[in-house]
C-alpha cells in the first residue's frame, strides 16, 4: 500500500496540468452538490422556522386586508403594512364551536418620518391570550416584556442606548431575536399596551390608519388554535359563515404558496445538482479514459516488473482518492464562500424564507459532498482501469509502443 | 531455474480475406536451462516477441504450457504470477520503459519497492556504474535518449539478480560499446546460473548466445 501511495503522489506531482484539470472538475462537482444542497436545506429551514412561528391553526383578518397588504407580505417579506377590524370579532370567534384559544395581534407600520427611529413592521400581542408569539420569543428571551419594552428581529440595528422610538413612543429594547430567514427578522414585537400607545400616538400625529375603527378597539388579526377532535377546515368555514367582514384562512394554506415556491426552487436545484453530477461524472469518465489510454505503456511497464492487477487498481484508486479529496476540499470551500456570506441576498433574490442550516446539517452535507466526489472518482477510475487490466500485458506493450 | 515451453502457440483474431484467425506462433517446444544463453533471431513479424511474451507470462498461449522448473506459469493466479515474475524473471521489453514519475535510480529500484523490499544501494550503484548511468541517476526519463532508456530497462531487469532473463531487442538502441557492456552483463548473469533468452537482429549480440533459434512466419526453423 505504501508503494501505491508514494507512486500515486509522484504520478500526480509529475503531471501538474493533468492533476489540476481533474481536481478542478471534481471541485466543480463538489461545488454544485454542497452549494446546491446547502441552498435547498436553507430554504426548507426557513419555511420550517416560519411555519413554527406562525403557531396557529387558523388566522382571521378583515376582508379589507387584501387591499392594504396581506398577512404573508407583512410577515414573510417584511413589507410594513396594517389593517384593522373591531375587537368584537375576537369575542365572536371565541363563541365558534371548536375554537380552543383565540388571541389578537396588532400590526402597525412605523413611519419613515421623524417620529419613528426606523421604518419597520410592529407586531403587537396580548400577553394574556397569546400562544403564537411568546413561545418562540421565550426561546431567546426569558424575561418579562413589560409595557414600553420591545423585542426586535435579527435584522434591526440595536442602538447603543437600546431605545427606539415609534410615533414618539420611546421603547426599550429588551432582547433581539435569532434570525428566522424571513420578513419576521425585520419586525419589532411589543405587548398590547405598548402597541396601543403607539396607535394612539399615531392617530394624534395625524396618521389615520384605522378607518372607522376606534384605535383603542382596533385589532389586526385573530390567531386561533382549534380543539383536538375538530376539523380545522370546518371551523374555518364556520367563522367565514358566521362572522361578517372577516376572512378566516387555514394557516397551512397561507404558507402553501411559499411551500409551493420552495418546492419548485428545490426541484430546480435538485435537477440542476443531478444534471451537473451526471455531466461531471461523464466528463470525468471521458477524461479518465483518455488519460488511461495515454498511460497504457506505463501500466504495462508496471505489469512487466510484477505489479498485480489488484495492486494496479489500488494505485489508480489512490490517485483518484487524492484528486477527489483535493477537488472536494476546493469545491466545498468555494461553495461555502459563495453561500455562507450571502444568505440575505439569496433570500431577497428567491423571495423565499432562507435560514442557514445548523453546523451538524452543514457537516452532514459536507460529508455527503466529499463522499459523492470520492465515489464518482473511484467509479470512473475503476471502470477505466478495468478496461486496461482486462487486456493482456503483451497486448498492452504492443499497443502502447 | 529451467524454462520449458511445450507446444505453445498463439492465434489472434484478425479480419483477413481467407480467415479471421492469424497464427502468430505455431506450436513450439523450447527449453532454456540454467546458465544457458539462447538467442531468437528472425525478421520482423516472425513471432519472436510473441514467443518471448508468452514465456514471460505476459501473453497467454492459445495452446501449450510454460513451466519454470515444475511451476506452470499460466496455472498461477494473477497475484501469484505477478509476484513470481517480480522475484524470478527479469524482462527487458522492446519498448522504452521508463516510468516518467520516477527518476533513473527510482526506476531501477522499482522491482524492490513494488513489494516493500529494500534495494541494496551497492547493487544499484554497480549497475548504474556498469551501464554508464551514474551521472543520470537523478534524471527523469523524459530527459533520456533512446540508448539511455534501454540501459535503464536492462538495469531494472537485472537488479534483483533474477533466475530468468527475457529480453526483447536488448541492444536495439545501443552503440557498439554499450552493446558489448549490456551483453557482458547478460553473460555474467548466465555465468551466475541465470537462464537468458533474448530476441535480436544483431549478429554481434547473437554471438554471445550458446544456442540460436531462427524464426520465420511463427515457426522455429
Amino acid at each position: 500500500m505504501r508503494f501505491e501511495r508514494s507512486l500515486s503522489i509522484s504520478n500526480l506531482r509529475r503531471k501538474p496540468v493533468r492533476t489540476a484539470a481533474l481536481v478542478l472538475l471534481t471541485a466543480f462537482l463538489s461545488f454544485a452538490v454542497f452549494g446546491g444542497s446547502l441552498l435547498v436545506c436553507g430554504l426548507r429551514n426557513g419555511l420550517s422556522s416560519y411555519r413554527s412561528r406562525l403557531g396557529a391553526d387558523i388566522v382571521v383578518i378583515p376582508n379589507s386586508a387584501r387591499s392594504k397588504g396581506t398577512l404573508d407580505s407583512i410577515l414573510l417579506q417584511g413589507i410594513p403594512g396594517y389593517f384593522y377590524m373591531d375587537s368584537s370579532v375576537l369575542d365572536k370567534v371565541r363563541e365558534i364551536e371548536g375554537v380552543e384559544a383565540a388571541a389578537p395581534q396588532f400590526y402597525l407600520a412605523s413611519a419613515s418620518a421623524g417620529c419613528c427611529s426606523v421604518a419597520v413592521q410592529i407586531i403587537g400581542f396580548d400577553p394574556d391570550s397569546d400562544f403564537s408569539i411568546q413561545p418562540w420569543i421565550r426561546e431567546n428571551y426569558s424575561g418579562d416584556i413589560s409595557d414600553g419594552d420591545i423585542i426586535v428581529g435579527s435584522n434591526i440595528t440595536v442602538p447603543a442606548n437600546r431605545i427606539l422610538s415609534f410615533y414618539n413612543t420611546d421603547c426599550h429594547i429588551a432582547a433581539q431575536l435569532a434570525s428566522t430567514g424571513s420578513g419576521l427578522d425585520n419586525a419589532v414585537y411589543a405587548n398590547m399596551n405598548t402597541i396601543r400607545q403607539m396607535m394612539s400616538n399615531a392617530k394624534e400625529l395625524g396618521f389615520d390608519y384605522f378607518d372607522s375603527v376606534p384605535e383603542n378597539k382596533a385589532i389586526s388579526s385573530v390567531m386561533i388554535k382549534v380543539m383536538d377532535g375538530y376539523d380545522i377546515d370546518s371551523v374555518t368555514n364556520d367563522i367565514n359563515i358566521h362572522i361578517r367582514r372577516v376572512e378566516a384562512t387555514r394557516s397551512q394554506n397561507m404558507i402553501s404558496g411559499i411551500a409551493n415556491g420552495l418546492s419548485k426552487v428545490s426541484s430546480v436545484i435538485g435537477v440542476l445538482i443531478a444534471f451537473i453530477w451526471i455531466l461531471a461524472v461523464g466528463i470525468l469518465m471521458i477524461a479518465a479514459n483518455m488519460i488511461f489510454n495515454e498511460r497504457v505503456k506505463e501500466f504495462a511497464i508496471l505489469r512487466v516488473v510484477g505489479i498485480s492487477q489488484k495492486k494496479l487498481c489500488s494505485l489508480v484508486s489512490q490517485e483518484s482518492l487524492i484528486i477527489s479529496l483535493a477537488g472536494a476540499a476546493a469545491g466545498i470551500g468555494a461553495a461555502a464562500l459563495a453561500v455562507f456570506p450571502f444568505g440575505t441576498a439569496i433570500r431577497h433574490s428567491l423571495d423565499l424564507p432562507y435560514l442557514m442550516p445548523d453546523a451538524v446539517t452543514v457537516t452532514v452535507i459536507m460529508c455527503a459532498a466529499v463522499l459523492l466526489a470520492v465515489v464518482s472518482g473511484q467509479m470512473t477510475s475503476r471502470i477505466s482501469i478495468s478496461k486496461i487490466t482486462s487486456q493482456e500485458t503483451g497486448i498492452l506493450l504492443r499497443d502502447g509502443a | 531455474m529451467r524454462v520449458i515451453a511445450q507446444g505453445i502457440s498463439k492465434d489472434y483474431f484478425r479480419q483477413r480475406r481467407d480467415s479471421n484467425v492469424f497464427t502468430a506462433l505455431f506450436p513450439t517446444d523450447m527449453t532454456v536451462s540454467e546458465g544457458e544463453i539462447a538467442a531468437v533471431m528472425g525478421r520482423s513479424g516472425s513471432g519472436k516477441s510473441t514467443l518471448l511474451n508468452i514465456l514471460a507470462g505476459l501473453l497467454s498461449p492459445t495452446a501449450g504450457k510454460v513451466t519454470y522448473d515444475d511451476a506452470d506459469i499460466f496455472a498461477m493466479s494473477d497475484d501469484e504470477r505477478s509476484v513470481f515474475r517480480n522475484k524470478h524473471i527479469g524482462v527487458i521489453p522492446q519498448v522504452h520503459t521508463g516510468l516518467h514519475s520516477l527518476n533513473v535510480r527510482q526506476n531501477i529500484m522499482l522491482p524492490y519497492d513494488m513489494y516493500g523490499e529494500k534495494c541494496p544501494d551497492e547493487r544499484i550503484d554497480e549497475l548504474l556504474e556498469k551501464l554508464g548511468l551514474m551521472t543520470l541517476a537523478d534524471v527523469y526519463p523524459d530527459e533520456l535518449s533512446g540508448g539511455e532508456m534501454r540501459r535503464l530497462s536492462i538495469a531494472r531487469a537485472l537488479v534483483r539478480r533474477p533466475d530468468v532473463i527475457l529480453a526483447d531487442e536488448p541492444t536495439g538502441d545501443l552503440d557498439g560499446d554499450n552493446t558489448r557492456i549490456a551483453m557482458e552483463l547478460l553473460a555474467q548473469a548466465a555465468g551466475n546460473g541465470a537462464c537468458v533468452l533474448f530476441v535480436t537482429h544483431d549478429d554481434e549480440a547473437a554471438a554471445y548466445a550458446h544456442k540460436v533459434y531462427r524464426m520465420s512466419q511463427g515457426r522455429i526453423e
